[in-house]
């Protein structure tokens, strides 16, 4: 599964920035999740969130992700993302500039 | 390019958004501080009124008393539209729309009711702003799957309010 999505924010700055466009295809066996992935995922309470897996433990089915901005929020504010919840990776990235 | 064309497309089919925002969304949101709000403004405009009646002369003190009033019921209209307006830009998302659907003009209707408490200084203004904050409440409340009940405040003005039940 595939889907286009456009970013609004700068947590992901420098690399993503607000008006990007991003494809994610959906997590599968074709398709693993690695460290430094750039993933979409829905969290209750916050909604769906764009940010980068610093890490990922399988044993309890979670990562935890970050932004890359310096005043961005990751994981340290919302706690570790079931990997259950992310939408999919982003595969192409399209920048507005 | 590549991005000019897939911005084309957006403006027609409206892509989903995928926020990299960088304000902390901590998710404390409550619309219990705009009903306080529009409590005080009902408790300001009860006030004025009783110093009317209450007054013979119209002297430094009676100024002095009814100028406090009308700024404090200035101050909590505004508080009141601002509670109300954070919780409307940052909490409620497409879905909670979808569901209830009365919500955007809900939320214009109470700007301009706590508008109308500045303007005027009829207590019934006050009982319309907080039966509309209520109503918000209310929905607010149902979009965490949390139920509602009324209970009067324990506190003059002494107004009906929605509390959550936890």
């Amino acid at each position: 599964m595939f889907k286009i999505l456009r970013i609004t924010g700068m947590s992901l700055s420098p690399a993503y920035l607000h008006g990007d466009y991003v494809l994610i295809q959906k997590i599968g066996q074709l398709n693993r999740l690695r460290k430094g992935d750039v993933v979409v995922f829905q969290l209750p309470g916050y909604g769906r969130l764009i940010k980068q897996i610093s890490t990922i433990d399988l044993e309890m089915a979670d990562c935890r992700v970050k932004g890359t901005a310096p005043d961005s929020i990751g994981s340290e504010i919302f706690g570790a993302v079931p990997l259950t919840a992310i939408l999919g990776k982003v595969i192409l990235h399209i920048p507005k500039k | 390019m590549l991005h000019s064309i897939i911005s084309k497309i957006d403006r027609k089919l409206h892509f989903e958004t995928a926020s990299a925002h960088c304000d902390i969304p901590c998710g404390i949101y409550d619309p219990h501080l705009a009903q306080l709000s529009a409590l005080t403004v009902i408790r300001m405009l009860d006030l004025m009124a009783d110093l009317e009646k209450g007054h013979t002369v119209v002297d430094t003190a009676f100024r002095n008393s009814m100028i406090r009033y009308v700024a404090v019921k200035e101050e909590h209209a505004e508080q009141c539209k601002k509670e109300i307006r954070v919780i409307f830009g940052d909490y409620i998302k497409k879905d909670h729309i979808e569901k209830f659907p009365e919500l955007p003009e809900l939320t214009h209707k109470i700007f301009q009711a706590a508008s109308k408490c500045r303007q005027a200084a009829a207590r019934e203004n006050g009982l319309e702003l907080l039966a509309l904050v209520n109503r918000f409440a209310e929905i607010f409340w149902a979009t965490k799957g949390i139920e509602t009940k009324k209970a009067v405040a324990p506190y003059k003005p002494s107004e009906e309010v929605v509390y959550p039940v936890l």
